[in-house]
């Protein structure tokens, strides 16, 4: 059998002149001398061959090399199209804006563009569940139900709420359809009451934002008379957290003029005794027509490489860690999925959270009878195939990636049917190099240079 | 607004019976009204028929793009999984009793092997690892197929059984193919009480041909044989498909096949025509009778009328196909008894089609077959993609056929669909206008 290196061998230099390798096909990582590097890029059979058997067959098995009658391209296809119909047929995964309006007046929210008002209502709800009930029991089914509740701010409709959690656990007495719930919550309607039916509920995830320290938390994050928010949010974060520390996850919003206060943060959430607490950045970029980060306060993406490590570290050393290690995906989000869909109280359909609103990305609505009647939006959107894209067909990225945002790809190409790489692309080499320094830091101080190191 | 590139303009009695492959809908047009949809200037129609044709499909916005429809259908006809089924085919055995000279397998392969217990329950091992933990199905549409599967009855026996006792839990349906010969009083109460209720045999013509090609290996004919065990079959409640292979030779004498169905109380029998062409998979050979693509047009639709003479009434309205084949989807396998996977009958018993291998525990381990034959989507195909038949090919299109002509999946070979569907949709509006349906015009609708 000949081997030649996976097309999805991706190089980044470490230190000196050792390489990190990282297959996004095999997910598998190594750490390679400049040589080595030599070889894999100019597919120099002979050297390559000439390693000692050990080392070719960890090569092997981690997918670095690989039969040469293999097309990976087609496999990773394969396992897209794979996991699409694997899950269409065990879950049905829906996001419920339950409304569009909010009790916060964040200076920066994407939605509120959109300029609706609009609550979900009970006469919705039912063909909600009509909806469900058809797509969890069809065909000898019994779907896994996941219902993720989002807004505007959900809790500001928590008559929706409870009422989408009786009918879920309804349908689960009747016809055994297990279900789990999420909320997407700014966390200050969180009370015990409210808290203990998620519970009841098979709560798996609570999002909640924090828009960095208390002094630039409030200044975004604030009531609509102008009160900020942070201390109200931390507390009930406090509570969530003290009834199971791996409920909450936060999304730490962190831009151009935030990013410096993070260290208090940190601080103030240890101090809070919220050690293991789950937190996560989330880049604050100009992304929908809703957002009016349009200026200096947007993440500077041309440098996130340079300052996005820096906090990384801080983190950790705050006792914090931001997970960076890419990993190979089937798909890179909902938007390819066959089984997820975002609804509004408008009974409309869409396939992307951030699309939410703008009828132009619309796929179809509810009918009476809790059909989904679609559009041509539906059949355009949900024939993207990202390992069809020129771009992404040669990108040795792709099965980490999956062709990356949609709704990304249309702002800089015009369609959706393009690549949507983000920043993604250019901090990979960084977020890996992280991944390294924080995990085998010890390992690689200690081993030889030039002997390849299996992560 | 822009015509649907899906319309077809078939000829009739002058007029044109304007048919759109995409949404099933026919509609019958005059020469001015083809000219404006083939060129695309739609200004000048007025509302009514305007409205009508959107309707229909014939007429669509400017930026639907119907591929799209098709690939987007195709992804759903995946994950649907036959109505949430896993599809398997158990190929219990490579043997046959009968010696047909045309048979596709025999020329194909030399394997004799049939499964035993041992590997029927690996077989039933994988389809429960299969179904429940990689389909998140209970239900399972098993089809005993071979060789001929009644050769190994005992092995079908001891699965169904199997299915009925340890596996339980799965909910199966099954399907027989078989050549018809060996049914018996006791086998035939066997079928009735396992509820195996799709069972196909074949008939190749009427008795003298039938019995010229479907022989036994010492050259006997088996029609009388297969019309006694058919009878019988029918009188115990089984539910039976004939599928009437017919060729240029046969053709011409079918009728007595007919008419010694009614002859025999089968007149209600679910009845296909097969054309039968060079095999699509194995070295080409070629028998005088074989119909090339341009013999379709020919020979079929003389069939067709010669069955409904005598109240057989053949169904040709042509049909969305189902988006993708045996050999794309996902939930489907064919088992040989050696425990190879194949995805396609046509490609059973050939070692460069397996597509991957049962372990000793079950388990599919595919290769890179499996991946490069999935990916192929029809909708990508340069020739495919411009046709305006996609929507209805059945064939998807076949990729045995290609396989067969190019040595290559992803080639195109056309054959039925292509080069029947204008005798298909005009036998299917004369049979509409026989039953008093005549087919309706825009203006109608």
């Amino acid at each position: 059998m000949a081997y030649e290196p996976s097309r999805y061998n991706f190089f980044v230099l470490y230190k000196k002149d050792n390489y990190l390798l990282y297959n996004a096909r095999s997910n598998a990582l190594a750490l390679v001398d400049q040589d080595m590097k030599k070889a894999f890029e100019q597919n120099d059979e002979e050297a390559l061959m000439s390693l000692p058997e050990e080392y070719l067959t960890v090569m092997t098995q981690r997918g670095f090399l690989i039969d040469d009658t293999i097309d990976e391209i087609h496999e990773i296809e394969y396992r897209h199209h794979h996991y699409i119909v694997n899950n269409f047929s065990n879950v049905v995964e829906l996001a419920l804006i339950m409304t569009y309006g909010c009790n916060l007046a964040c200076t920066y929210c994407y939605e509120k563009g959109i300029n609706l008002k609009k609550t979900m209502s009970k006469n919705m709800l039912d063909r909600v569940e009509k909806y469900i009930k058809t797509q969890a029991v069809r065909n000898n089914a019994r779907k896994i139900v996941s219902v993720s509740f989002y807004g505007g701010e959900p809790l500001f409709n928590w008559k929706g709420c409870k009422y989408t959690m009786n009918f879920l656990k309804e349908c689960n007495r009747e016809y055994e359809t297990p279900y789990e719930t999420r909320v997407i919550t700014n966390g200050l309607l969180l009370t015990d009451d409210v808290l203990q039916t998620f519970l009841d509920n098979n709560i798996v995830s609570m999002q909640i934002t924090l828009d960095g320290a208390k002094k630039d938390h409030d200044k975004r994050r604030k009531t609509p008379r102008g009160e900020g928010t942070y201390d109200a949010i931390l507390d009930r974060i406090t509570t969530v957290y003290e009834i199971d520390q791996n409920l909450p996850r936060i999304r730490i919003n962190i831009d151009n003029t935030n990013y410096h206060g993070l260290p208090m943060l940190f601080d103030d959430l240890s101090e809070r005794g919220l050690c293991n607490l789950s937190v996560y950045f989330g880049i604050v970029f100009e992304f929908t027509r809703g957002c009016k980060t349009g200026d200096s306060s947007c993440f500077d993406l041309e440098n996130i490489e340079k300052t996005l490590p820096d906090l990384w570290r801080l983190a950790l050393s705050k006792g914090y860690v931001i997970k960076t290690r890419p990993s190979t995906m089937y798909s890179y989000c909902g938007f390819d999925l066959a089984h997820a869909f975002v609804i509004d109280p408008f009974g409309d359909f869409y396939n992307c959270w951030n699309a939410i609103g703008m009828k132009e990305w619309c796929i179809g609505s509810l009918d009476s009878t809790g059909k989904l009647v679609s559009n041509h939006n539906f059949y355009d959107q949900l024939s993207r195939e990202p390992t069809r894209f020129e771009e992404c067909s040669t990108c040795t990225l792709l099965p980490a990636c999956m062709g990356g945002c949609a709704f990304l790809a249309n702002s800089l190409h015009g369609t959706i049917h393009s690549a949507g790489c983000g920043e993604y692309k250019n901090i990979i080499g960084e977020r890996l190099k992280w991944y390294v320094e924080r995990e085998y830091a010890h390992i690689l101080e200690e081993g030889e240079e030039d002997e390849a190191v299996q992560i | 607004m822009k015509p649907s590139k899906y319309n077809v303009f078939v000829p009739w009695r002058g007029e044109y019976i304007l048919y759109n492959t995409l949404n099933e809908t026919e509609a019958l047009i005059d020469n001015e009204m083809k000219e404006l949809l083939e060129s695309g200037d739609l200004e000048t129609l007025t509302n009514e028929p305007l409205a009508s044709m959107k309707s229909h499909g014939f007429i669509i916005e400017d930026y639907i793009d119907e591929l799209r429809i098709l690939r987007t259908e195709r992804k759903f006809a995946r994950c649907h999984n036959f109505g949430n089924y896993l599809n398997v085919t158990l190929m219990v055995t490579y043997q046959c009793n009968l010696a047909c000279p045309y048979c596709d397998e025999v020329l194909a392969k030399n394997h004799h092997e049939s499964m035993n217990k041992e590997t029927a329950d690996i077989a039933l091992k994988f389809i429960e690892n299969e179904a429940v933990r990689e389909h998140h199905t209970k239900a399972v549409d098993l089809l005993f197929y071979g060789g001929e599967p009644l050769l190994n009855w005992s092995c079908c026996k001891y699965i169904l059984e199997k299915l009925e006792g340890d596996y339980s839990h799965l909910q199966c349906i099954f399907r027989i193919i078989t050549n018809g010969t060996l049914f018996n009083d006791p086998i035939i109460e066997e079928v009735i009480k396992y509820n195996i209720n799709n069972i196909d045999i074949t008939f190749d013509g009427a008795k003298p041909d039938h019995d010229y090609r479907r022989i036994t290996h010492k050259g006997e004919g088996t029609y009388d044989t297969i019309m006694n065990n058919l009878i019988s079959l029918v009188d115990a409640g089984a539910s039976c498909n004939l599928k009437v292979n017919v060729d240029k030779e046969n053709c011409t004498r079918v009728e007595q096949l007919f008419e010694d169905l009614i002859i025999h109380g089968l007149k209600d029998i679910n009845l296909s025509i097969n054309p039968i062409s060079y095999p699509k998979v194995a070295p080409k050979r070629g028998p005088d009778y074989c119909l090339e693509e341009d013999d379709l047009p020919v020979f079929i639709p003389k069939i067709w009328r010669l069955a409904k003479k005598w109240g057989f009434i053949v169904s040709t309205k042509p049909k969305r196909g189902p988006a993708c084949c045996m050999n794309t989807h996902f939930s489907s396998y064919i088992v040989d008894p050696l425990l190879d996977v194949c995805k396609c009958s046509e490609f059973v018993g050939i070692d460069h089609h397996v597509v991957g291998k049962i372990t000793q525990d079950g388990k599919f381990v595919p290769n890179n077959l499996l991946y490069y034959g999935i990916a192929r989507d029809p909708t990508y195909l340069e020739k495919c993609s411009a046709c305006n038949l996609l929507p209805i090919c059945t064939e998807a299109p076949c990729v045995a056929l290609s396989y067969g002509k190019f040595n290559d999946y992803y080639e195109t070979r056309c054959f039925r669909v292509k080069y029947l569907f204008e005798e298909s949709l005009r036998w299917y509006v004369e049979l509409l206008e026989i039953i008093n349906e005549s087919p309706r015009t825009p203006q109608e609708v």
